[in-house]
């Protein structure tokens, strides 16, 4: 017994300071098994890191959930890390511990006060609930993505910058904090989560499940008190369903990532897909200036397909302001690529969230550059203004649609804008300008009000 | 016959004794629900669902099922709430094992009032009973707690939903139930927590709930009234905003802050 507490230890300690050098200059592609006691682990030069949760059992069930809840977390992470190797620069964290150490907020406030998420970093947390009902459990998974800002950072980016007529338009997708639907796992799945499981756990010497191969301890760190560290690996590529990773000491192994034996967890589970695509969304398209083009790229396509799979899922439905976030980030990567028109995905997100401002900025400023760009169109200002005046109604101290509006009547007081306006739908000059020098004055007075001292 | 006005004013105060006699008694029969009063969290009472049997009523649903599906159907207003001038604040579910109200009048104004005071948003609670000829009725009571604290006229801050089975639902059926209705969750929360703004003098986080709520209700016909009132208050909070000519309220006409949430909602 002493023997395995000093061989822990010392396991412990070599992987600390392997981890340590790892954090200092990290691959690209890190992954880690840590605790949630003690100080959250999280990868720091990453421009993305995904946490993942256990997913703990809610409430009394005659069927001990716990264990079933921490196989599913180590089978969504691989999954994850399955679907993430088309990007760069992430990081992919399993937390484990008991339920009281694993509180999301907690942790992902932690990394961030801490620095273990860098200043512009992304951080997205993973996290779920297990319940049963008679025979059938059910899994339900929430996430949620943060942002660590930049010192002196007063506002923070938004996801999309639209020029047009010499101002930018800005607009931000309508949530951070996603809920998805709630899912039955009948017994077989059950079974074959743990089956996957038993195969997952282990780094293979060869992309073959009869190689030679060594456990991976989680459960050491999901006993473990005081853990500072983590087990962590680098990811040299990715071989069919196995990626290919070095272990610490530079030894080389394989972990099974996508097994489709039983049910495939994303048939199951459509979250995992959306989650590929948020990592991607929040790799790329918020780390370009707001006014480049972005360098459409494979890695890109797999975001967006991504959020247009989960999007057209029949299950996504019941949460519709996950489907409308996921409408509307495909749309944000598909304008930025190829600046066509995807306002469709823009005005069916709004009709899910229709009491969402950011949802109303976000398809006013498509209608506008649609109408404005297309010569088959013309620009009907009075609705636009309206679309953007009902956005600042909804949420009447949002700083971005005040900024659009004034922007809007600057692009509407500009001489090369008049010839694209449609007579029936006009507004007079000097209405542009009394209500130009209205919606300066507010955001004027909102500004002295959100000042520092105030 | 006619009764004399002593004879009136002694019926009157008897039937006042009856009632006052009976309240507390359903009050006191009403089981508290721990974490109720504490703190400034909102709050959602999440009460028992139970068969109604004449031996007494049984449970039909874990608590902790009833609570996952209302997690999953609130969870979103989170961020609606924690943004804007809740500091660090959240919504609490709190499961009130064993508390299961025999119908809407074991509330009284009073205990009304102190709910609302706490901070408690909405409560609800299922009932299954037997019509008759194997067919039984299924109905979900909520009770906003700041709309029911609310002077009359006003709507009653009391809504149900129902539906007839052919026979006795099994747990799975009342669980379908249960999600078809969890559309009515956010709906009846945001227009609790847009009415509580609304009485803080938080107008911008009145205006976005009850705009929110109104949007809700619309699907819901036998809840006109509700979402009239939301319509109205959001309309008088937007009022309130315009006098300070310092939020996106101020840009809207006057026609159109009459008709605030339609104007903003509709497209």
């Amino acid at each position: 017994m002493l023997t395995r507490i000093l061989t822990l230890r010392f396991l412990l300690c070599t992987v600390t300071l392997w981890l340590a050098s790892l954090v200092a200059a990290p691959p690209g592609f890190p992954i880690a098994i840590s605790a949630c006691g003690g100080e959250p682990f999280a990868f720091e030069n990453a421009e993305v890191n995904v946490v993942i949760l256990p997913y703990f059992q809610s409430g009394s069930s005659p069927r001990q959930l716990d264990g079933l809840g921490s196989q599913l977390a180590l089978l969504v992470k691989l999954e994850t890390l399955y679907r993430a190797m088309a990007y760069d620069r992430w990081g992919i964290v399993l937390l484990t511990g008991p339920k009281k150490e694993c509180d999301p907020e907690r942790i992902a406030n932690e990394l961030l006060l801490m620095k273990r998420i860098r200043p512009g970093g992304r951080l997205i947390m993973v996290w779920g609930k297990l319940y049963q009902q008679d025979e059938d459990i059910y899994v339900q998974t929430y996430a949620k993505s943060y942002r660590n800002p930049l010192p002196n950072e007063k506002v923070p980016p938004t996801e999309i910058g639209m020029p047009l007529g010499g101002n930018v338009f800005e607009g931000r997708i309508s949530n951070t904090e996603f809920a998805f639907p709630p899912e039955q796992l009948p017994i077989s799945v059950m079974k074959a989560v743990a089956d996957n499981f038993k195969k997952a756990v282990f780094l293979y010497d060869a992309p073959q499940l009869n190689s030679s191969k060594n456990p991976i301890p989680v459960d050491q760190f999901r006993k473990c008190d005081d853990c500072r560290g983590a087990l962590a690996f680098t990811v040299e590529g990715r071989e069919g369903d196995w990626i290919h990773v070095k272990a610490q000491g530079g030894r080389d192994g394989y972990l099974i990532a996508h097994l489709e034996e039983g049910a495939s967890l994303s048939q199951r589970m459509p979250e995992v897909i959306f989650l590929q695509g948020l990592m991607g969304f929040l790799r790329y398209a918020v780390q370009t200036p707001n006014t480049d083009r972005l360098q459409w790229s494979a890695d890109l396509q797999v975001s967006e397909l991504a959020l247009m799979e989960y999007a057209e899922r029949d299950e996504a439905g019941q949460e519709p302001e996950t489907k409308a976030a996921a409408l509307q980030m495909s749309g944000i990567l598909d304008f930025a690529h190829s600046r066509t028109n995807f306002s469709e995905r823009f005005d069916a997100a709004y009709q899910l969230v229709p009491y969402s401002s950011d949802s109303r900025n976000l398809a006013a400023m498509f209608r506008l550059y649609h109408d404005y760009n297309l010569p088959t169109r013309s620009l009907r200002p009075r609705e636009i203004a309206n679309d953007f005046v009902a956005a600042a109604a909804l949420d009447p101290r949002n700083a971005l649609v005040l900024a659009n509006l004034q922007s809007f009547y600057e692009l509407l007081d500009s001489p090369a804008t008049e010839v694209r306006v449609n007579g029936d739908f006009a507004i007079k000059p000097d209405e542009v300008h009394t209500s130009l020098e209205k919606v300066k004055a507010i955001r004027k007075s909102l500004d002295a009000k959100l000042a520092p001292g105030n | 016959m006619w009764i004399t006005r002593s004879k009136f004013v002694a019926l009157f105060c008897s039937a006042m004794a009856a009632a006052l006699a009976y309240a507390p008694k359903c009050a006191a029969q009403l089981a508290q629900c721990s974490g109720a009063s504490d703190g400034t969290n909102y709050k959602v009472l999440i009460d028992e669902v139970q068969y109604a049997t004449a031996a007494g009523n049984q449970p039909v649903l874990s608590l902790e099922l009833i609570q996952s599906s209302v997690e999953g159907a609130l969870e979103k207003l989170r961020r609606g709430i924690l943004s804007n001038n809740v500091p660090r604040g959240t919504i609490l579910y709190l499961n009130c094992s064993g508390r299961h109200p025999r119908s809407p009048a074991d509330f009284s104004d009073t205990l009304m009032k102190n709910m609302s005071a706490n901070h408690a948003i909405l409560e609800f609670w299922g009932t299954v009973f037997p019509l008759g000829d194997g067919q039984h009725k299924f109905d979900i009571h909520y009770v906003m707690f700041s709309v029911a604290s609310l002077t009359p006229p006003a709507p009653s801050g009391i809504a149900a939903t129902e539906k007839t089975m052919p026979g006795k639902p099994t747990p799975q059926d009342v669980r379908h139930f249960f999600i078809d209705a969890r559309a009515d969750l956010p709906a009846y929360f945001t227009a609790a927590a847009g009415v509580q703004a609304y009485a803080y003098h938080n107008w911008d986080q009145a205006v976005r709930f009850l705009c929110e709520a109104r949007t809700r209700l619309r699907k819901n016909s036998a809840q006109q009234d509700l979402m009239n009132f939301a319509d109205q208050l959001a309309s008088k909070a937007a009022v309130e905003l315009r006098k300070n000519n310092d939020t996106g309220a101020s840009l809207l006409t006057n026609a159109q802050t009459t008709d605030y949430c339609s104007f903003a909602t509709a497209r």
